[in-house]
């Protein structure tokens, strides 16, 4: 199985290694909110972008989870 | 007394502050069934009331604050209109706020006040249960907005009194100065700051313990607890209550949604120091209702423990201070932009319009076309000291403060037209921070919107983010130019029936379905309401406010964006390559909207449809 290092935002100093059964984001984002117990909506930045849900990571990938809030 | 329509005390104050009177006023009930109440009311009076000639900083303007049917009979509905013709764009002036000062102003029996003419000397207005008297302020004026307000409470003996006040920066009349309500929330958009001190009217404090009827109590209980519940079930909801509107920083800056360096720059590498997560990582951290006669289940204002700043809980900065004066100004220190934002709610200033003319100001300065000799200090990007000296310099109309004073477009006109071809405002008022080249939809709100470039008259970001309106028919993600019109349109109606109304937008879009609103407006006020019903109200009331603009002698070629969007891409971050189709867009806006591209008037038979009682011509 593929593993993924994680932050989760702002705990940058903290990385969690992950096994997925995919590399899809969405269901990454999926697997990740129920493991780490989220709530609302989540996102996934690699190299200072939002990931769209239709992308793929990679094996090995260094992310970082962050919180959407839409504020006004 | 309003003997149809609940939700009302159905009486406004009448004051002339040039005579010293005050009376009492019938709302018309017409009115509410037409505009609803707080900026739609507040604008129909202001149309009959303010002309072409109107000088807005004169004893003819008008300032109407009023609040809406949903305000203190419902939750999540804080929302008070400060409504007039703004100093900064000539139009239109609008800026609506949250907090307890229009509950308050509700108990104490008066649904609104309409403020004429202008006292000689600083006056403040005192309406208590029911009674209303203007009082000497000349031992007030010159102080801040906590002084102020600490000063009328304890003049009162009553610390439950909630106050409206301005600081130095509405006295000295700067054309971005703020109301400030109960100490902590700001009516900034448009200058209505200056509008009161241009009227020396220093505060507003209101107290009262009555309660408005509504139509169906038994019925609103209900729709209450179900409106109460859903922000902890939605996701929005959830990430708002989390870490209020300071949270979105982080993933718009991501997705390429902020300002940075007036608006040339994609990437901000130091934005992690200054997000909301952080700062109430930082800092010791906690969430409250925006008032504390507001009942909330989001609780979306945060406050901090600043030990650099004060002892006492500081407000955390909002996603628009933090981008408009961090991102844009490329403050990458938390504890800067806490002092800023301080200084600035103090001082009685708008925290968007500040960070935009400040922006331009740094570029101006960048250019060599403002000098360090003209300032009395150097003025680089990312100098949180420098900024906090400017702000202060711009509120007391000090130097070169006083030139920004006037907003950026003025500002801009008096230094020459190099400086006014990155002068970032639309109609005069500077621009809020959602990125008009990553969600052109906004590009569009904020080029039509009645008060100029804001965020609050169409929050279309949400929609192309996926907060969408299925009960509209807007299922998915707008993706060509005419979806995009079509939810701007939607939108911005909706935002003028909210505004009217009283209730806070962040409590309804991705919470609570329109079918809910009209359920709950019903029981409130016995209208008989559908969705369809909802969005056509806030349809006659954008197309009044546009009828008002018409009348200001507003010119159709106002309604654009500053050629920066249109013309300049960022050279990197998420949205290198990208401007804003604005003009395809305004094509079709004006053909579905039935406005003429000559002149930007509308149809006789559109508004004749709407039902509005004034004329298109």
């Amino acid at each position: 199985m593929p593993t993924i290092k994680v932050r989760v935002y702002p705990d940058l100093e903290n990385v969690v290694t992950v096994e997925v059964n995919t590399l899809v984001v969405k269901e990454v984002l999926e697997v990740l909110k129920d493991l780490l117990r989220l709530q609302g909506q989540y996102a996934i930045v690699k190299n200072g972008r939002i990931l769209s849900n239709d992308e793929y990571i990679s094996d090995d990938d260094d992310i970082t989870l962050i919180q959407v809030v839409e504020g006004g | 007394m309003c003997p149809v329509v609940f939700g009302f005390n159905g009486k406004l104050l009448d004051v002339d502050l040039s005579r010293g009177e005050v009376k009492t006023i019938g709302l018309r009930e017409d009115w509410c069934r037409l505009y609803v109440g707080g900026s739609g009311y507040a604008t129909r009076l202001l149309y009959d009331l303010i002309s072409r000639e109107t000088e807005p900083l004169s004893p003819d303007n008008v300032l109407v604050i009023m609040t809406g049917p949903f305000v203190d009979t419902f939750p999540i509905s804080p929302k008070t209109a400060f409504v007039t013709k703004s100093p900064l764009t000539g139009y239109l002036g609008k800026s609506i706020v949250g907090g307890s000062f229009g509950a308050m102003l509700k108990r104490a029996g008066f649904d609104g006040i309409v403020l004429r003419g202008a006292s000689r000397k600083p006056v403040y207005l005192a309406v208590i249960d029911g009674q209303a008297e203007i009082r000497d302020a000349s031992h007030l004026w010159g102080k801040d907005v906590l002084e102020t307000s600490k000063i009328i409470k304890e003049e009162l003996n009553n610390q439950k009194a909630k106050v409206a006040a301005i600081g130095p920066a509405g006295e000295n009349l700067v054309r971005i100065a703020a109301v400030i309500t109960d100490e902590r929330r700001a009516a900034g958009r448009t200058g209505v700051g200056a509008v009161m001190g241009s009227k020396k009217l220093k505060a507003i404090a209101a107290y009262g313990s009555r309660k408005v009827n509504v139509y169906d109590r038994e019925r609103l209980v209900h729709l209450m607890r179900e409106h109460l519940a859903a922000p902890l079930k939605s996701p929005r909801g959830i990430g708002l209550r989390s870490y209020g509107t300071s949270g979105g920083l982080i993933s718009y800056a991501m997705d390429g949604n902020v300002p940075i360096k007036n608006w040339t720059k994609g990437v901000f590498d130091k934005v992690d120091n200054i997000t909301g997560q952080t700062l109430q990582k930082v800092y010791k951290s906690r969430g409250v209702a925006c008032g504390t006669e507001v009942v909330c289940s989001i609780q979306c204002h945060k406050e901090l423990q600043v030990s650099g700043v004060s002892e006492e809980w500081e407000k955390c900065p909002e996603f628009e201070t933090l981008a408009l004066i961090g991102t844009n100004l490329m403050i990458g220190n938390g504890e800067s932009l806490v002092k800023i934002n301080r200084l600035c709610d103090r001082l009685g200033l708008d925290t968007i319009s500040t960070g935009g003319v400040i922006a331009w100001a740094m570029e101006a300065y960048e250019k060599g076309l403002i000098r360090a000799e003209d300032l009395g200090f150097e003025l680089k990007w990312g100098d949180g000291e420098a900024v906090l000296r400017l702000v202060e310099m711009i509120a007391y109309r000090r130097g070169l403060g006083d030139v920004l004073a006037e907003g950026v477009k003025r500002a801009s006109q008096r230094i020459g037209p190099e400086a006014e071809k990155f002068a970032i405002h639309v109609k005069g008022l500077e621009l809020p921070a959602h990125h008009p080249r990553r969600y052109h939809s906004m590009g569009l709100a904020y080029a039509t919107s009645n008060i100029g470039a804001s965020h609050l008259q169409g929050m279309t970001m949400l929609v192309e983010r996926g907060i969408l309106l299925p009960e509209y028919g807007i299922s998915e993600i707008p993706k060509d130019i005419e979806s995009k019109v079509r939810v701007t349109i939607i939108h911005q109606n909706l935002c003028a029936f909210l505004d009217s109304a009283g209730l806070c937008k962040f409590g309804v879009f991705g919470i609570v379905d329109f079918n809910k609103i009209a359920e709950e407006y019903k029981a409130i006020t016995g209208i008989e309401a559908s969705k369809e019903d909802i969005l056509m109200t806030g349809e006659r009331i954008w197309y009044l406010e546009r009828l008002l603009n018409l009348k200001l002698g507003l010119r159709v070629e106002e309604n654009t964006l500053p050629k920066r969007f249109v013309e300049e891409p960022l050279e990197e971050g998420p949205i290198k390559g990208v401007t804003c189709p604005i003009n395809q867009l305004l094509e079709l806006f004006y053909r579905y909207r039935e406005l003429d591209p000559r002149n930007g008037y509308p149809s006789e038979e559109r508004i004749r449809k709407l039902g509005l009682d004034i004329s298109v011509s």
